[in-house]
């Protein structure tokens, strides 16, 4: 990894939202509706208007 | 309105079992956004577990109790009893899939790219998941090994992420 990219990666950490304790279900909450929005739209059958 | 999501409930399930486990992978990487636009879209979850047959049994089990099926070298593992065997995939680093019905994923991860578990859990950050705590690799850590792996979908993933994260410092 180049310096600047550890640099930021390290910041990142230090972050407010990343302090030890902090509450991330809406993580796993939001990536997996996301999943599921998007299996949906690939299973979406294009109906044609009459 | 807040939607379910199998992979907390796994994580959760494992964190109420008393496995010792590190979130790795995407799924950890995850857990370091700010909002869920910064977060990668994925239905699996990274564990990197402690390498005792107790971890392991432990999760295997937890994890059929509630729904999921196990796979191991692309077969049906069933063997969740069998010392022997659980000593065996240990030695080997071998991984364990939990799958559902939801098509819900958690890979069991018995080795990792440049880190064994002791140099991942010695640093870990602690997340709560609402009423449990769960470990996540150090996110330097987490990009490391994934630059170590190598695999062209790895190499894809990080140069996303570090464009996403130069945009995000550079908001600041």
């Amino acid at each position: 990894m180049d310096a600047d990219f550890l640099r930021i990666a390290r910041w990142l950490e230090r972050q407010p939202w990343n302090s030890p304790g902090t509450d991330k279900a809406w993580v796993l909450k939001a990536t997996w509706t996301a999943y599921e929005f998007h299996r949906e739209v690939r299973r979406a059958v294009r109906v044609g208007s009459s | 309105m807040a939607a379910a999501s199998p992979l907390l409930e796994a994580l959760a399930t494992l964190a109420r079992a008393g496995v010792e486990f590190v979130v790795v992978g995407v799924s950890g990487i995850n857990f370091y956004a700010r909002d869920a636009s910064e977060a990668v879209v994925t239905a699996d979850v990274d564990v990197f577990l402690a390498p005792r047959v107790e971890a392991l049994r432990s999760a295997l089990g937890a994890l059929r109790r509630t729904g999921f099926e196990l796979w191991a070298g692309g077969e049906p593992f069933l063997d969740v009893d069998d010392t022997e065997i659980l000593a065996n995939l240990i030695r080997s680093g071998a991984n364990v899939t939990a799958e559902n019905e939801a098509g819900a994923r958690v890979d069991l991860m018995l080795s990792a790219a440049g880190f064994g578990y002791d140099d991942l859990a010695a640093d870990a950050v602690t997340f709560r998941l609402g009423d449990v705590e769960v470990r996540v690799g150090r996110l330097e850590k987490l990009l490391r090994s994934k630059e170590l792996a190598g695999r062209p979908k790895d190499v894809a993933f990080l140069r996303l992420f570090a464009a996403r994260l130069r945009e995000g410092a550079g908001e600041d």
